[in-house]
């Protein structure tokens, strides 16, 4: 009996605990949680997130699963018939990644409607839509939800209509759910990166905190002209072919990669001059003046418009570049989030006590300080994400930057002005995915922003 | 406060060239060669029939005139490979495979040597007759040539070569002699590249200076001379002249084109006579056949040497006077942007300045007026749901008597209207005139609440609202207007629920009705726990209730994506396909043909035209705005409510009414005045998805349709034009700030 007797005192304890942590984490968690709204579109995220991993088992022609007959020849000439039980989705991601390969009575297929002479089903199962979004189906071009729809063996109705060329609707938002949430999530990664990089050093910083030696002002000076040089100079033309041929995220590697190695050199030259008296006595650098000049800058420029004429300059468009672009206009935000956090974080006296330790500064920004002033960056990133998603959807709604051929629910949306004015499915269902994204996003954001608050804290 | 003024705009110009670097850096990294875009759609037509080399000079003017001819920045900075006046090879595709050869094989000398040859090829090349023996190889030799100015791929050009020089080996025909001997020279070139490739020179740095006369600084300052007008007739007649000269050499270069077989028949004419005379097969009657066929061939060339050596003259005195004149004149780009001059659009010639004008116009129009309706509703309503939020337990007019009459007779206003049972006229004067009466009836309800009895002076102060320009009296009649928006919000609702059918308007009764049905059976509701109280002066509700309400539909505007908005409004309001009665929008334009195209219309007509016609995109770039300024409103007003200050004044026992204008109201205005900043950057970029759906000509469809048309000038001047409003707004809202707040010190 003292088991049962110790899982209910564990579970009292637990409560207990719940109740009296006054940790940092568990008042917001507590507060957040409070916020049913906040609570659910928290959830409804988890669900989106999943249709977006799931999509090619939601909408898709080939079945999930079947066991098929399959004729065969084989090599004395007798044609013989074989049961075959494959997973086609999951043995297509293998395709794609050249681990195996089809068999060729699978090769040419329309998985609906096998012909005779190849294979037969035993049994099948198909994914609740049964279209691909780009797949077009001549017969059933412009339907509606509700009107008669020309159905074959097999195949779904097209649940939410068609567009002009056919192209199911359902399956278009199905799919382009996987696009949102790349975009949100991409774009947020850089845009936090660069964010928390710059907002960092300004913040902890400020104008008057960076002393170094005049030494390494120097080299680090030259270093950043010699990486210039060698990147974008030398290496020009190489760069432009490979980001042509769709090596974007190589070449950002390469060249950041390059940055480090050659900052790390010219850091490690300051340390030899360092016994020069001139060179070796310290200098301030206004950090904080030169990160809010940068965002002073980019903020200037409408971002939209920034976009737009980023997006005209790039010969080849990509749903990536796209990504990569929103991404590195959009972190000011953070940064001005993550500057202000460290204003305030950087006169507590954990952080003096780190300083008398003798830590290093980068020591302490790292492993002290950022982590502490991360949760409201939370709030910033919650908004950044609808504010993506809602840039992306827009720029495929005007038909700037994003291939024709990818469906998103912005291009869906705009199949609604190209089919003509008759067409309310495309104008109501690719919209309301946008707007229940962005108000999901937007409503989390609203909610950190109250569970953050000191203000509502008691 | 000066001081500060000052100091706010010395940061402000290094943040302008800051800002006018990068776009500068992206419109040179923009794809495609601009003088090409301008010849192909210039005003002189196509460049079908011209010699190569008048193609070139061609060229060379139009570049010259947009100044593509000078360096582009006061310096560069490149690898030592690269010779200081690369810039000088105007054409962007051969200056392009001149500096991709350079940085792979380093030596500049030898390149440039290549480069010249393949140039000498190219213009011998052209000149092989275009005869039915020579159709092919001329062919061939033309599009290896072609192509080879845009490889840079060691095999592919080796292959190239190659090919050339079998195919000019394997032919024997007199007129390739020329070509013959060029050919190997260019092999002989290109391999002298490959051989002293001299990596280590693209591996060392160098800085080279242009000074003053490059792109960047025309573009921004312009060439044109700062203190002294230039005379601009002789300007032009430089113009003139090249345009002269250009026609000209087209119609030489036309003519010497028909005249060209004639020559050539002349020629083999001759050889077959000289060929065949020492035979003496001919008989004398053939032979005078002959003389008479060669006479008349060479009568035909006199002719046009008659004809062609006028031209020739006069492009001879022309140069002249052109060379006279240029020395004379200078020809310059432009006077640069900070003097106005955003240069000219590459697709039609016309000046950006132009094009923009009209664009601006309409984006105007409609931002100004979506601004100053968004912010005179939302102030109101931001102080007034961070009320309904502070008195949770009040009850508060959720559809007070008078806005039900009012909206109850704008309904069946409508819906005559729609129906045609009145005049155009009519209904406008009365929609109007029951707004005024409205207006005018709250305005006497207010002042007998304010004063106990109404006197002269407080229907003076309805005119004063209308001209007043202090905070405090437009703030303190501002509830006027959120009175009047709860009159036209409850005639939307009532209209859309009279025209649903009738199944629609059974549950949408019964689902209130239920949940207070359900609330009633579960609470046994008392007085206390009441949330409606339905009187004869109007339904009341607990402002906990409207403060929901309120705030649940400004943050579903505030999600909704505006360019949704507007197609569904398009898709469901502006044609008969849904319901004859939802055709109340025009589909898409700025103005009727009818009224547009009519100098005689009276201005109110044209301009109520133009209303009806901008109704849906305005509302559709203000929805969102106004309801983010609302909701920045609140937040700020609850903040400032919940201060001490605050708490003292109303323990002293003023009056609400005081302590929120007098007190509060000028505190809670921050967040707003910070908002004023970006409100011009949204209202270009805002409108650009709008634009394109309704078909608007502004400067959101002008970029597009420029992105599209590769119309550089007028992509980046309106990228820079929306950045420099935007750092304006920055200074005025700074400026603000400083007024509003006095405890900003100005240090």
């Amino acid at each position: 009996m003292w088991i049962f007797n110790k899982k209910k005192q564990d579970k009292i304890a637990k409560a207990i605990q719940q109740q009296t942590d006054q940790s940092y984490t568990a008042i917001v968690t507590r507060q957040f949680r409070k916020n049913r709204l906040a609570v659910w579109s928290l959830r409804f995220f988890v669900i989106i997130l999943a249709f977006a991993l799931f999509a090619d088992f939601l909408a898709n022609d080939k079945p999930i699963f079947c066991s098929v007959n399959v004729i065969i020849t084989n090599e004395q000439g007798v044609k013989e018939k074989k049961t075959k039980i494959i997973f086609p989705i999951i043995h297509q991601y293998f395709v794609d990644l050249q681990l195996s390969k089809w068999d060729e009575v699978f090769l040419t297929q329309d998985w609906s409607q096998p012909s005779e002479s190849t294979f037969t089903y035993n049994f099948v199962v198909f994914p609740p839509i049964t279209y691909r979004p780009e797949k077009t189906d001549v017969a059933n071009a412009s339907v509606g939800p509700l009107s008669k729809q020309i159905l074959k063996k097999h195949k779904s109705r097209h649940y939410l209509g068609t567009d002009h060329m056919g192209r199911d609707v359902a399956s278009g938002m199905i799919h382009g759910t996987r696009i949102a949430m790349l975009v949100g999530i991409v774009a947020m990664s850089i845009a936090t990166f660069i964010g928390i990089l710059l907002g960092a050093l300004a913040g902890y910083f400020g104008d008057t905190r960076m002393k170094v030696t005049r030494a390494s002002v120097f080299l680090i000076a030259i270093g950043i002209i010699v990486f210039v040089f060698y990147a974008f100079v030398v290496r020009g033309y190489i760069m432009g072919d490979n980001i042509a041929s769709g090596y974007l995220f190589y070449e950002m590697f390469f060249n950041f990669f390059l940055f480090v190695i050659i900052m790390g050199v010219s850091y490690g030259l300051s340390l030899l001059f360092k016994s020069i008296p001139w060179l070796g006595s310290r200098a301030t650098i206004p950090m904080d003046i030169i990160v809010m000049r940068l965002i002073e800058i980019v903020t200037s420029i409408p971002v939209l418009i920034l976009i737009l004429a980023i997006l005209a300059i790039i010969k080849t468009s990509s749903i990536f570049y796209v990504m990569a672009i929103i991404g590195s206009v959009s972190w000011t935000g953070i940064a001005k989030f993550i500057r202000a956090e460290l204003l305030r974080v950087r006169s507590l006296e954990y952080i003096e006590a780190a300083q008398a330790f003798g830590y290093s500064e980068y020591r302490i920004i790292l492993r002290h300080a950022i982590p502490n002033s991360l949760a409201p960056v939370l709030i910033a990133i919650a908004f950044g994400i609808a504010s993506a998603i809602l840039t992306e959807s827009f720029l495929s709604f005007i038909g700037v930057g994003v291939p024709p051929e990818q469906v998103t629910w912005g291009s869906l949306l705009k199949a609604s002005r190209d089919a003509g004015i008759k067409a309310w499915w495309l104008a109501v269902f690719p919209g309301v995915a946008i707007f229940v994204t962005v108000t999901i996003f937007n409503l989390i954001g609203e909610g950190l922003t109250d569970a953050l608050d000191p203000r509502l804290k008691q | 406060m000066f001081q500060y003024i000052v100091k706010r705009i010395l940061i402000f110009i290094p943040t302008f060239f800051a800002i006018s670097l990068i776009i500068f850096g992206l419109s040179k990294m923009a794809p495609g060669d601009p003088v090409e875009v301008l010849l192909s759609d210039g005003p002189q037509g196509g460049s079908g029939g011209q010699s190569l080399l008048t193609i070139e000079e061609g060229y060379l003017i139009k570049a010259k005139k947009i100044g593509l001819d000078k360096p582009a920045f006061y310096f560069t900075f490149t690898s030592a490979a690269y010779p200081k006046d690369l810039y000088k090879i105007v054409k962007m595709e051969h200056r392009e495979l001149v500096s991709r050869l350079i940085s792979k094989y380093g030596n500049s000398d030898d390149v440039m040597k290549y480069y010249e040859q393949l140039r000498k090829v190219l213009f011998i090349a052209v000149e092989i007759p275009e005869t039915e023996k020579l159709y092919d190889i001329r062919r061939l030799i033309r599009r290896n040539v072609d192509e080879l100015f845009k490889d840079f791929n060691e095999k592919t050009i080796l292959f190239k070569l190659d090919t050339l020089k079998k195919a000019i080996n394997s032919n024997y025909n007199s007129a390739l002699s020329d070509i013959k001997k060029e050919i190997p020279k260019l092999s002989e070139t290109f391999s002298n590249v490959k051989k002293n490739v001299s990596k280590y020179k693209l591996y060392t740095p160098r800085i080279h200076f242009y000074g003053f006369d490059n792109q960047y600084h025309t573009w921004m300052f312009g060439d044109y001379p700062w203190f002294q007008t230039v005379d601009s007739s002789a300007y032009l007649s430089v113009e003139k002249l090249y345009a002269d000269i250009s026609k000209l050499n087209n119609r030489q270069d036309s003519i010497s084109r028909i005249q060209k077989p004639y020559i050539a028949k002349n020629k083999q004419l001759e050889e077959f006579i000289t060929a065949n005379d020492s035979t003496k097969v001919f008989s004398p009657k053939e032979i005078d056949s002959l003389v008479a066929l060669k006479e008349s061939i060479q009568i035909n060339i006199a002719n046009f040497n008659r004809a062609i050596s006028p031209l020739l003259k006069e492009i001879t005195v022309l140069n002249k006077e052109k060379d006279l004149l240029s020395k004379r004149v200078k020809l310059y780009t432009g006077k640069g942007f900070l003097r106005g001059d955003f240069g000219s659009s590459y697709t039609n010639g016309l000046p950006v300045t132009k094009r923009l004008t009209d664009a601006v116009f309409w984006t105007l129009l409609m931002n100004i007026f979506s601004i100053i309706v968004s912010y005179i509703i939302s102030i109101p309503l931001g102080v007034q749901s961070a009320h309904w939020k502070r008195n949770s337990e009040r009850f508060e007019p959720l559809l007070s008597l008078e806005a039900f009459i009012g909206s109850i007779l704008m309904v069946i206003l409508f819906y005559a209207y729609l129906n045609s049972a009145i005049t155009a006229n009519f209904f406008y004067s009365a929609l109007i005139s029951i707004n005024v009466l409205f207006m005018l009836f709250a305005l006497l309800v207010k002042e007998k609440a304010n004063q106990g009895n109404l006197t002269v002076n407080s229907l003076g102060r309805f005119w004063f609202f209308l001209i007043s320009f202090r905070f405090m009296n437009l703030a303190d009649n501002s509830l006027l207007i959120l009175k009047l928006m709860y009159m036209w919000v409850w005639s939307f609702l009532f209209f859309v629920f009279l025209l649903l059918p009738l199944i629609a308007k059974l549950i949408l009764i019964s689902i209130p009705i239920a949940f207070w049905g359900i609330k009633k059976l579960r609470n046994k509701v008392t007085e206390k726990t009441q949330n409606f109280s339905i009187t004869i002066k109007g339904i009341y509700a607990k402002g906990r209730f409207i403060d929901n309400l309120s705030t649940t539909v400004l943050f579903i505007l505030y999600s909704l994506p505006s360019f949704w908005i507007g197609t569904l409004l398009i898709v469901f309001f502006t044609t008969k396909n849904y319901g004859v009665m939802f055709d109340w929008f025009p589909t898409s334009g700025v103005q009727s043909m009818e009224y547009a195209n009519n100098p005689n219309t009276p201005f109110v007509t044209k301009y109520l035209d133009i209303f009806y016609h901008l109704f849906l995109p305005t509302f559709c770039i203000t929805f969102s705005s106004f309801a983010y300024l609302s909701r920045q409103m609140r937040g700020a007003m609850l903040g400032v409510l919940r201060q001490d200050y605050i708490r003292t004044a109303n323990s002293k026992g003023l009056s609400e009414h005081k302590v929120t204008w007098k007190h509060a109201f000028r505190n809670s205005l921050f967040p707003i005045i910070t908002l004023f900043s970006s409100v011009f950057p949204r209202a270009l970029s805002g409108a650009i998805a709008i634009e394109l759906i309704y078909n608007i000509p502004g400067m959101g469809v002008l970029v597009l349709k420029a992105i599209g048309e590769r119309d550089w000038p007028i992509v980046f001047t309106v990228a820079m034009l929306a950045a420099i409003l935007t750092m304006i707004g920055n200074l005025i809202a700074d400026i603000l700030y400083a007024v509003v707040d006095p405890r900003i010190s100005f240090k």
